[in-house]
């Protein structure tokens, strides 16, 4: 039984042009997988657009390998700085029933792709510097300093700065700041590999 | 041999089963949308202001927990709808509705997305277009293939870009996967070190069984039903491991349509 009631012409037109979107869609997510393919639907359709076409490379052709951590510390009124603390909420191991129930998936998942997005603009920074190395120190003090105007107003560090500025205790500073380091389980000390400038809360 | 109203049922109760604890995983941690929350609008609505028709959809991005309510409603409806064989006009809506919050919260959803809800969105616009379409046509048929194609396409372009990957070739992508803790865990980090033979064929394996999916379309019944219970099984492990439990859901709302492609399969040849 059809909900649609319609001269037969229009259904054919219809008909057809439903067929060509979902077959569109079908070759874009086929195709998708490669760069420069990506590359020029991300400029046809913008990046919001490209999200609605599956991504089928799950933890490939690189599989994901470290785990990403915020840090963050304050400048009171008095100039002085905190230390470094740690934001728990996105390292906290799932519970024994997360292969069924699992709503933090969403919150590790987006620290992982915001810090994944930084990281990928870190890198390519570093890339336009030949004579750059990637350090290997955990002092901040050590990391390389990159031309970041393009990345301030960027969602990654915009949405990050907002969450670092609403913890508890935050509000009440003068200026907040985070860094995000990396490590996995094989290494005994996480790296440093992004740093924010100091922000007013 | 299986007919188009049934597959379209099983798909519609399982994406529908789908929907409702999504929906319900967004809404129980909704202080993440909120104005301290990690996914907070405003830092979101920088990255996708500048489509077209942003005007006309920002009420519905910007209440994405009411959003998230309705797509557990619709769920619901779905999956009901299904079980009870229920005109298609009422199957019809949910499918839409469906469609229109998986479309609203892929598009919120700068980050923190698994491919799960990738998958519920193509396989609800397959549902969309098979339910509504008049029974029997070239429409419903095209519905139903277009949901067997994303779900063959989902393990065949997952096992192919896995192949182009030294980890995955060498056999360590596992082991380096279940040493971070974002995706794996201490307990299996250990154990999948004690065993590397293993971890090795687990990382091969899994390549070649999503490279060789597509010939599921080619075999019979009962092997056809073994591969997906391979595929489940994938799952289920994977959702054990690494928490990643969305695809158990959203990839198995597929097989009822794949299984539908592979009987056709061999009148065509």
């Amino acid at each position: 039984m059809s909900v649609f009631q319609s001269p037969q012409w229009l259904q054919s037109i219809f008909t057809w042009a439903v067929i060509s979107t979902l077959t569109i869609w079908t070759v874009a997510t086929s195709t998708r997988v490669f760069d420069p393919v990506r590359e020029r639907l991300k400029a046809v359709i913008g990046e919001p657009g490209l999200s609605l076409i599956p991504s089928y490379r799950f933890f490939a052709p690189e599989p994901a390998r470290y785990d990403f951590h915020l840090l963050y510390r304050t400048k009171t009124e008095d100039e002085r700085v905190t230390d470094w603390q740690h934001c728990d909420e996105f390292i906290d191991f799932p519970s024994q029933l997360h292969w069924a129930w699992n709503p933090q998936l969403y919150d590790t998942k987006a620290m992982f792709d915001y810090a994944q997005s930084l990281y990928e603009a870190v890198k390519d920074e570093k890339e336009k510097d030949d004579d750059a190395e990637v350090t290997d120190d955990v002092s901040t003090s050590s990391l390389q300093q990159i031309d970041m105007e393009d990345y301030v107003v960027s969602t990654p560090y915009i949405a990050l700065l907002n969450y670092v500025s609403h913890l508890p205790g935050v509000s009440d500073s003068k200026e907040v700041q985070y860094l995000i380091v990396r490590g996995s389980l094989r290494e005994e000390e996480s790296k440093p590999f992004f740093l924010s400038y100091f922000h007013e809360v | 041999m299986i007919s188009t109203g049934l597959t379209i049922r099983l798909v519609a109760g399982i994406i529908g089963i789908h929907a409702v604890y999504s929906g319900f995983e967004m809404i129980s941690v909704r202080e993440r949308y909120g104005k301290a929350g990690i996914m907070r609008w405003e830092p979101t609505r920088l990255y996708i202001e500048h489509i077209p028709g942003f005007s006309l959809i920002e009420p519905l991005l910007n209440r994405i927990v009411g959003v998230a309510i309705v797509r557990v409603v619709v769920g619901v409806g779905l999956a009901i709808a299904a079980t009870l064989n229920a005109p298609v006009l009422i199957l019809g809506t949910f499918a839409t509705g469906l469609l229109a919050t998986d479309f609203v919260i892929v598009l919120r959803h700068s980050v923190g997305l698994s491919g799960a809800h990738q998958m519920s969105l193509v396989v609800s616009a397959g549902l969309t277009v098979a339910v509504l379409a008049p029974s029997g046509s070239l429409l419903e048929l095209a519905g139903i293939g277009f949901i067997a194609a994303q779900g063959i396409l989902g393990y065949f372009i997952s096992g192919v870009t896995k192949g182009m990957g030294n980890a995955w070739r060498s056999g360590d992508a596992v082991l380096l996967v279940l040493s971070t803790t974002t995706w794996g865990h201490p307990w299996f980090y250990e154990k999948a070190r004690s065993f590397p033979g293993l971890t090795a064929l687990a990382s091969h394996g899994v390549v070649l069984f999503e490279i060789a999916f597509p010939v599921i379309l080619l075999l019979s019944p009962p092997l056809v039903a073994a591969i997906f219970g391979v595929a489940l099984a994938m799952h289920i492990s994977i959702a054990f491991a690494m928490g990643i439990n969305g695809f158990i859901t959203s990839f198995s709302s597929t097989y009822p349509a794949i299984y539908f492609v592979s009987r056709q399969v061999p009148t065509i040849l």
